[in-house]
């Protein structure tokens, strides 16, 4: 047959291109997963060193990522900004605890350059400078100039600001995910809408937020009032007025002292003028003193 | 009388020796095993010289492919240093397969040099450019402090690689000087 000559070529073509396709997926099938762990651990080396994690979670791609130790639970965020410097963009890696406190931050990281002026902004380099925001909450991430506690570097102030100011923007975006996605239910009884809570102190005072908006925040105080402790828990909203007051715990006498659980009295504290009891002096002023200063204690989280 | 063929990862991973190493070795491998693929298909594909470059084409490109993948994987600071000069080595194989004789031993010839010629521009390289080889420092810190770094430049490599072409070019005058020499006699 004439026409073999021709068609064998082709079908030993066809069947290379087969092949290939096989070999091909094949090899990408078998190492795809461990060719990505390879790759995330060196480009997580970069996140371990702002935070003290066993691995990290994306939560949005090259932006946060959520720190979780070695039994899958969140010790914090990390997240990368790039802040107008004095130059050009300052790629800032910042790593957050569950507490909101700022666990490190890297500036101009593995393979980032910085565009700062030479000798004066590039000076944000000095390991002194990053090694400061360690420790510190988000309100006070701010130049000691502009009222908070960062040196900046002399003559480099602007440099040193945008640093603050990305760090900063990065806190208030991304704080939301450090929420503890137990909920925490009773919060909403003070806070009404409040989704998910970030601790503040364990057990004693939360953020209160909405998705990623921050409501408010709910804090438990004590005192001893005729007979026995009455524990409270208070919500207050962002404008530092109290939202919520609830009485969770008081064994104080019925019809007296127990008038601290009715909305009349609970009620004044949302006016901001809040009244004792007539009859219950002892119990309602002891409320009134506790929350009072508890909202002194509690007020700078929300500023 | 040289071939200069295959110069892109000449120039652009050679600075160090690992990297040298490297990507010889990759281009060696996929070299070998192009060959003896298309030794097994040759039977049934001579006639049409149109199938073969196919057949080459397709055969080099998924090796190299192979060898990327595996190479992430199993090397990922490696990959990550040759970044795309490991896709480079399809084109390459296809080049450096051309002109050859289509026999294996051949192919092992040509992977060899350019495996010894890639590795000795990659050790020039990093020893005079940075003072190290193979990352531990063998040259004095004075020589470290500010060492040629020409050489760590693409001009450098070309330079090196203007020696290398000088060598084998007086090799062959003397080899041609023997034989006209032994034709006289």
């Amino acid at each position: 047959m004439k026409l073999s000559g021709k068609v064998i070529p082709l079908i030993m073509l066809a069947a290379v291109i087969c092949l290939s396709i096989f070999v091909l997926s094949f090899v990408y099938a078998f190492t795809e997963a461990p060719a990505d762990t390879a790759a995330n651990r060196i480009a997580f080396a970069d996140l371990h060193r702002v935070i003290d994690a066993y691995d990290f979670v994306s939560i949005r791609p090259d932006t946060v990522w959520q720190a979780v130790d070695s039994t899958k639970n969140p010790v914090g965020i990390v997240f990368r900004l790039f802040p107008k410097g004095y130059a050009g963009k300052i790629p800032v890696t910042a790593g957050i605890d569950l507490a909101g406190i700022i666990t490190g931050i890297t500036i101009a990281g593995q393979g980032e350059i910085l565009k700062e002026t030479r000798g004066l902004g590039s000076r944000i380099l000095e390991p002194w400078f990053a090694e400061q925001f360690k420790g510190k909450s988000e309100y006070q991430v701010k130049l000691k100039k502009d009222g908070g506690d960062i040196d900046a570097i002399t003559g480099a102030t602007v440099s040193s600001r945008a640093v603050c100011n990305g760090i900063n923007k990065g806190t208030a975006a991304f704080k939301c995910f450090l929420a503890d996605t137990t909920k925490k239910g009773f919060i909403s009884k003070v806070l009404p809408d409040a989704g998910q809570t970030i601790d503040i102190i364990k057990d004693t005072a939360w953020y209160a937020l909405r998705g990623c908006d921050t409501l408010g925040i709910a804090f438990v105080g004590f005192c001893f009032g005729y007979l026995d402790t009455i524990s409270f828990l208070v919500g207050v909203g962002r404008d530092s007025n109290i939202t919520g007051i609830e009485i969770q715990q008081s064994q104080e006498t019925e019809g007296m002292g127990e008038l601290i659980r009715e909305s009349e009295f609970l009620d004044k504290f949302k006016q901001g003028k809040p009244e004792a009891i007539t009859g219950a002096t002892i119990s309602s002023s002891a409320v009134i003193k506790a929350v009072d200063e508890a909202m002194k204690r509690f007020i700078v989280y929300i500023k | 009388m040289c071939w200069l063929l295959g110069l892109c990862p000449v120039l652009a991973v050679t600075t160090s020796t690992i990297n040298s190493i490297a990507i010889s070795a990759v281009f060696f491998i996929v070299l070998v095993m192009t060959k003896l693929a298309m030794a097994v298909t040759r039977k049934w594909t001579d006639p049409g010289a149109g199938i073969t470059v196919f057949l080459l084409l397709i055969i080099s490109s998924t090796l190299t492919a192979t060898a990327d993948m595996g190479t992430k994987t199993f090397f990922p600071d490696l990959h990550i240093s040759l970044g795309i000069y490991l896709s480079l080595i399809a084109v390459n194989c296809m080049i450096i397969s051309r002109p050859n004789k289509r026999t294996i031993t051949d192919a092992l010839k040509t992977g060899l040099g350019y495996v010894v010629i890639i590795v000795i521009i990659g050790i020039a390289r990093e020893v005079l450019g940075k003072g190290t080889l193979l990352g531990d420092t063998i040259l004095g810190s004075g020589f470290r402090a500010s060492p040629v770094s020409f050489f760590i430049l693409p001009s450098g490599a070309f330079l090196v690689m203007a020696f290398i072409i000088a060598f084998i070019n007086s090799h062959h005058g003397q080899r041609k000087l023997q034989e006209q020499n032994r034709g006289k006699t």
